[in-house]
């Protein structure tokens, strides 16, 4: 199988270690993580998070482990949205 | 202040949970074990330590009863086995560091089995964190792959509402393990905050309808279906549901190892268990059925075996309340997302499929176990038979991992899935006495028995000294054959019979040790004798041991081997052995 390259969006909450609750579920799901990048939301109290991942997986499944997460308000990839 | 004194008269250092004259302020460890009453919590499982001694202080004269364990790994499994009993939240509770450490198998199994637990942990003061201070360990990041959620606490007035939300969190949508770090400053100091006292109740997941439509017409259209019952259905309490929808169509139905119970062990439309270690009908049904309607399963890989043979024909309805596992590992035709029941019970059956129906029972029937097998020794799938039948009903029974844990579910009668708890995820060795403890606690009136192996047993033996401790009247069967069992089976079938340390014939008299934890202990090592001993020690007041030694050489049958399709198992046509 090939690998692909996805983008995932995600707003979440900006509470204790959350960017490493979410980088985990990345990487135990199957994913790599190459770029990240985490901006203050425009919903106070959220961060905004773009993280591309290649993997030879399809970014759906992960979209919705991702979804799962406590503290995720929403998440994309591609033309996968929550 | 209040004045508080030792046993031995000593006035003992005013602690910071000690409330003064017409103060309304409590500690934060006393606002914890006042949340957690204020979740209806009746017991809780730990070990005290460091960390969270500010707890243990609160706990006294809290009304919340404690069972001491004598390892951490023993209150989350017994937390664990408590909340499969009762479907209510387990709760347990360690210090910091080594204390964290030790909870962490049996939170795992509970991430793994979908099972409600809420662990508290004593942390070291929030000045202390990042310093590498007596006991640190950065609980809230070891234990994030293995928790649904977890709280560091860091401000008193949260408490409150993290302890309200673990406990929903730990219960809502799929159930699993939710962890409350408590830094010590945090325990000690005071708050006039209080528990909530009102609940927000999240509404029940329904299935969307345009699914549902598509769920009837795959249904309509099917002419070899087979459901496939996994364990949401106990969890998520459809069982009701599950049997009237099977009931219903008439429809031929397999089990996960967790799904066991959700259709009664003696049920007409009862294949069996499926997968690795199922039974030749449930596995062929499955491979020969047009239709597979999973209910709260996940296409576990030792249910699947070799995933791109499984149920080659089928096209495939699930029904789930979590949406990652829709897709997951099988494409799904349909995914019927939401609350189990509501779903079942909107489902129309597939009809005329009676010739169908016969030809699986039929295989069922001419497929079955036999258990009379040669020889003198005790046959252990005849043993759990007999054992199984033996028990009243409503009986619980706990198992470790191995051979024996096989044979439970090959050979056990279970009612109701509740009646019968196995680590089926994780697969953890050391699950049964603990469980059994938990079990016990939770439903008091109930025979609680575990079926454990030589190799398990002295995982987590030290709970002998929990069960002598509260008198709990756990039966603890010990299946001795002297090896690591399914290791041994293993190496001798897939390793050219190269065994690597699975010899256990230096294993400790058992008996003996029970009688050490003052448990008494009975012997069985000839089949003449089962009937006799079986019903001597389940007659026992109080907990009782039974040492069975059974032949090194026996195996579980059938077995798909590694990387095969589930229709090429092997052995167990006739029950015979190895």
């Amino acid at each position: 199988m090939a690998t692909t390259r996805s983008e995932l969006r995600l707003v979440v909450r900006r509470v204790e270690s959350v960017l490493v609750r979410v980088l985990g579920v990345v990487v135990r799901r199957g994913f790599e993580p190459v770029r990240m990048t985490a901006v203050e939301g425009r919903v106070p109290g959220t961060f905004e998070l773009a993280i591309t991942v290649e993997s030879e997986r399809p970014p759906a499944v992960l979209v919705r482990h991702l979804a799962n997460l406590y503290d995720v308000d929403q998440v994309a990839a591609s033309d996968h949205e929550r | 202040m209040h004045s508080r004194r030792s046993s031995h008269g000593v006035p003992l250092l005013a602690l910071a949970d000690a409330p003064a004259r017409g103060e309304v302020a409590v500690t934060g460890a006393r606002l914890l074990v006042d949340a957690v009453l204020a979740e209806g919590v009746e017991v809780v499982f730990g070990y005290p330590g460091g960390a969270i001694m500010p707890v243990y202080d609160a706990l006294l004269g809290s009304g919340l009863r404690h069972i001491l364990v004598r390892h951490e790994q023993g209150a989350a499994l017994a937390a664990n086995g408590y909340a499969r009993a009762t479907g209510r939240v387990g709760v347990c509770m360690a210090t910091s560091g080594p204390g964290a450490a030790n909870l962490l198998t049996g939170i795992a199994d509970a991430h793994l089995d979908s099972v409600p637990v809420v662990a508290i942990t004593g942390q070291v003061p929030s000045a202390l964190l990042g310093t590498d201070a007596f006991q640190e360990l950065d609980v809230l990041g070891v234990f994030l792959p293995v928790v649904k959620h977890s709280f560091l606490v860091r401000d008193v007035a949260d408490l409150p509402l993290v302890v309200a939300e673990a406990f929903r969190v730990a219960k809502h949508g799929r159930p699993g393990p939710v962890l409350v770090d408590l830094p010590k400053d945090i325990a000690l100091q005071r708050t006039s905050a209080r528990p909530l006292t009102t609940r927000v109740t999240p509404p029940a997941q329904r299935c969307d309808r345009a699914q549902l439509e598509a769920a009837r017409d795959l249904n309509a259209a099917s002419r070899r279906p087979v459901v496939y019952g996994g364990g949401g259905i106990g969890l998520g309490g459809a069982v009701d549901a599950f049997r009237a929808f099977v009931e219903r169509g008439g429809l031929p139905t397999v089990l996960t190892l967790k799904g066991l119970g959700a259709l009664d062990s003696r049920h007409p439309l009862l294949l069996g268990m499926l997968g690795m270690h199922g039974s030749r009908a449930a596995n062929l049904a499955v491979q020969e059925c047009d239709l597979l309607v999973a209910v709260g399963a996940r296409f576990d890989d030792r249910v699947t075996s070799a995933l791109d043979t499984f149920a080659p024909d089928a096209r495939v309805l699930h029904l789930d309340i979590d949406p990652a596992e829709m897709h997951k590992r099988r494409h799904a035709d349909v995914a019927l997302l939401g609350e189990l029941a509501p779903a079942l019970a909107a489902l129309p059956a597939p009809n005329d499929i009676a010739g169908w129906r016969d030809r699986c029972v039929t295989r069922r029937e001419a497929t079955r176990p036999r258990y009379d097998a040669p020889g003198d020794g005790v046959y252990a799938p005849a043993l759990i038979r007999r054992l199984c039948e033996l028990l009243p009903a409503g009986a619980v029974v706990t198992c470790d991992v191995g051979q024996h844990q096989m044979w439970v579910a090959q050979h056990g009668l279970f009612a109701r899935p509740e009646h019968h708890l196995s680590s089926g995820g994780l697969g953890t060795m050391g699950f049964g006495l603990p469980a059994a403890i938990g079990a016990q606690l939770g439903r008091p009136d109930a025979t609680v028995v575990t079926v454990s192996g030589d190799g398990s047993f002295l995982m987590n033996v030290q709970e002998l000294a929990t069960v002598a401790r509260y008198g709990l009247p756990v039966k603890i069967m010990v299946i001795d054959n002297q090896a690591l069992g399914m290791v041994r089976q293993w190496q001798t079938l897939f390793f050219a019979d190269r065994q690597s340390e699975v010899d256990l014939s230096d294993n400790p008299d058992f008996g003996a040790v029970a009688r050490a934890f003052r448990v008494p202990a009975f012997a069985l090592h000839e089949r003449d004798q089962v009937e006799p001993t079986l019903r001597a020690w389940l007659a026992t007041p109080g907990p009782a041991l039974l040492h069975v030694r059974i032949d090194p050489r026996a195996n579980v049958w059938p077995l798909v081997p590694p990387n095969a399709s589930n229709r090429d198992m092997v052995g167990g046509t006739d029950g015979d052995d190895a």
